[in-house]
C-alpha cells in the first residue's frame, strides 16, 4: 500500500509542539506569613518625615512592683520609670519583569499585567517572609543540638525559654524549616503516643492565617517555610518561636502619580508598567516599601536543630 | 518524505533580566545553587548566652544577624546604625572579621551570602558543611581575642539550657567537667543582714 496519510508525513501541516494553554509554576516556596499577630506592625512611614520608626518600651503595668512603706509616715520614695527603644528602618523592596513585543505578540496570554501583578504579589510575600525568617536566626537565646533531629524535648524548651523571660503573654509563632517540621511531626507519630495533641491547621485556618501555617500544637502556632535560614555553616536550620514584639515591621503607603501607568495593590505594592518605545520593550515593575527588625530579642528563641 | 520540522523556537534577544523565550528552566546552568539569594550578614555573640557545645567542645555560639536594606535598621548607604545597636546591646560584633566568616555565590536572581564553611552544592539547594574547620575558627576567636572566654556563670547556664532541653549526655558531660575546672566556688556572698 502507498499514499496513506501518516502523521509523520504531514510535516507542513502539523506542529512540533504545541503549547498548552495550562501553565505549572516551578517550584518555590510560596508560603507566607500573612498578618500573623505574633509579628508586630509599627505602622506607616508614610508622611512622617523619616524612614525610621521608633518603638518606646516603657516600664509600666507591673513592670515595678509596688514596695512596703518604710513606717506609718514614711516617705515613699521615687521610682524611676524605665525605658527603652526600638527601632525599624524601611527600605525599598522591588522586581521588575521585561518583556519585548515580539514576545508579547505571539503569547498565548501569560505573559499579560494580571501575571505580572500576581507575580508582584508573590514576590512581596516571598521577600516579607525571607526577612522575618532571618530575623530568627538572630536571638539570643537557642534551643536545640548541631546535627540533632528537632525533638519535643526542644519545643518544650523553647516555650519553657520564652515562659521564664516573661515572654508568653500572647500566642508564640514558631517557623520551622520543613525539615525540621518533618521531625517534630515524626517524634509525635512514634514517641508521644497521642499524649500530646497536634492541632491540624483546618482550610479557614490556613485562609486566616496564611499559607503554610500548619496548625497548633501546645499553644504554638506553626508555619513551616523553606526560607529559613542555616545554622552553624549548614550543618542546621534555624527556624524559631517568638512572640508579638520579637519582631517589628513598618512599611510605608506607596504614591500613586499615574493612575494610567501606575496602581496600588492593596495599598502596599506599587505596579507600574514602563514602555520603551525605542527596543519595543514593557517593564513591569513593582515596589513596596518594608523593613523589619529584632525587637525585645528575648521575645524569642532559635530552634536550632539538624539540617 | 517530509519529516515534522524540529527547529526550536528562537530565542527573543532580551536585555539582562528580560523574559527570554529560550530561557527554561533546564536551561539553568547546573554550576550554581539553587538557593535562595540571601543577603549578607553580620556574626554577633552574646557573652552570657552565646555558648554551646560543638563537635564535643565548649565554643562561642554565633549569631547572623541580616543586614539586607531595611533589615534590623541597615540602609542601602549605611549598616553602621545596625551596628551600633547592636552593641548597645551588649552583643559582641565581629564586623571587623566578616572576610574570615561570609562568603557569596551566584545563585537564580541573585547571591546567597553563607558561610565560609558551607560549601554550596551545584544544582540542588543542599550544601556540605566543614564542621571541623568551622569548630577551628570558633575557637581561634577566643584565642585571638575578637570573643572572651566563658565566664563560670556563662557555663552554669549553658548546663542548665543543655539539661532542660533534652541535650545529649555527652554535651552535658563537656559542659560539667568545664564547670568542675573552672573556680565556681568564688561567689562573694554579700553582707549579712540582721532582722
Amino acid at each position: 500500500m502507498a499514499g496513506e496519510i501518516l502523521y509523520s508525513g504531514l510535516g507542513d501541516l502539523r506542529l512540533a509542539e504545541t503549547l498548552s494553554t495550562q501553565f505549572m509554576l516551578l517550584l518555590a516556596d510560596r508560603n507566607w506569613l500573612g498578618n500573623h499577630p505574633a509579628l508586630w506592625d509599627a505602622g506607616d512611614i508614610s508622611g512622617t518625615g523619616s524612614t525610621v520608626v521608633k518603638i518606646p518600651q516603657i516600664g509600666l503595668d507591673g513592670y515595678d512592683a509596688a514596695a512596703a512603706s518604710s513606717g506609718e509616715t514614711g516617705n515613699s520614695a521615687n521610682v524611676a520609670l524605665t525605658d527603652a527603644s526600638i527601632t525599624v528602618t524601611v527600605a525599598r523592596q522591588t522586581l521588575a519583569r521585561e518583556t519585548s513585543g515580539l514576545a508579547q505578540i505571539t503569547d498565548p496570554g501569560f505573559l499579560t499585567s494580571p501575571t505580572w501583578v500576581n507575580d508582584a504579589f508573590g514576590a512581596m510575600n516571598a521577600r516579607m517572609t525571607n526577612m522575618v525568617t532571618a530575623l530568627m536566626s538572630g536571638f539570643a537565646s537557642s534551643v536545640g543540638s548541631t546535627g540533632v533531629n528537632l525533638s519535643v524535648a526542644n519545643f518544650l524548651a523553647a516555650k519553657a525559654t520564652l515562659a521564664a523571660n516573661n515572654a508568653l503573654d500572647s500566642t508564640p509563632l514558631a517557623i520551622l524549616a520543613s525539615v525540621q517540621m518533618a521531625d517534630l511531626m515524626a517524634e509525635l507519630a512514634t514517641t508521644s503516643g497521642g499524649a500530646v495533641q497536634f492541632l491540624q491547621a483546618t482550610a479557614d485556618l490556613v485562609q486566616a492565617r496564611g499559607i503554610g501555617f500548619q496548625g497548633q500544637f501546645l499553644g504554638v502556632d506553626l508555619f513551616s517555610s523553606n526560607r529559613v535560614p542555616t545554622a552553624n555553616s549548614g550543618a542546621d536550620y534555624a527556624g524559631g518561636m517568638f512572640t508579638r514584639g520579637a519582631i517589628v515591621t513598618a512599611f510605608g503607603t506607596p504614591y500613586v502619580e499615574d493612575a494610567t501607568q501606575q496602581v496600588a495593590i492593596g495599598g502596599r505594592i506599587l505596579f507600574e508598567r514602563d514602555r520603551t518605545a525605542r527596543t519595543d520593550l514593557t517593564a513591569y515593575v513593582s515596589h513596596f516599601y518594608f523593613g523589619a527588625a529584632e525587637g525585645q530579642d528575648l521575645r524569642g528563641v532559635g530552634i536550632v536543630t539538624d539540617a | 518524505m517530509a519529516r515534522i520540522k524540529q527547529d526550536a523556537p528562537q530565542s527573543a534577544p532580551t536585555t539582562a533580566g528580560g523574559v527570554s523565550l529560550g530561557s527554561t528552566e533546564a536551561a539553568k546552568p547546573a554550576s550554581v545553587s539553587t538557593r535562595i539569594p540571601c543577603g549578607p550578614f553580620v556574626l554577633t555573640q552574646h557573652p552570657q548566652l552565646g555558648w554551646y557545645v560543638f563537635e564535643g567542645k565548649i565554643r562561642p555560639d554565633l549569631r547572623r544577624k541580616a543586614l539586607d536594606p531595611g533589615m534590623n535598621g541597615a540602609t542601602l548607604h549605611s549598616k553602621g546604625a545596625a551596628l551600633t545597636a547592636f552593641r548597645e546591646k551588649g552583643l559582641t560584633v565581629l564586623d571587623a572579621i566578616t572576610a574570615e566568616y561570609l562568603v557569596r555565590a551566584p545563585v537564580p536572581g541573585g547571591f546567597h551570602h553563607h558561610f565560609r564553611w558551607e560549601r554550596l552544592i551545584p544544582g540542588t539547594t543542599e550544601s556540605r558543611p566543614d564542621l571541623a574547620g568551622y569548630g577551628a575558627w570558633l575557637d581561634t576567636l577566643v584565642t585571638r581575642g575578637h570573643v572572651k572566654p566563658p565566664t563560670p556563670d556563662a557555663l552554669y547556664g549553658l548546663l542548665g539550657r543543655l539539661q532542660r532541653s533534652g541535650a545529649p549526655a555527652a554535651d552535658i558531660a563537656v559542659v560539667d567537667a568545664a564547670l568542675a575546672e573552672a573556680d565556681v566556688a568564688t561567689i562573694e556572698p554579700g553582707d549579712g543582714v540582721e532582722l
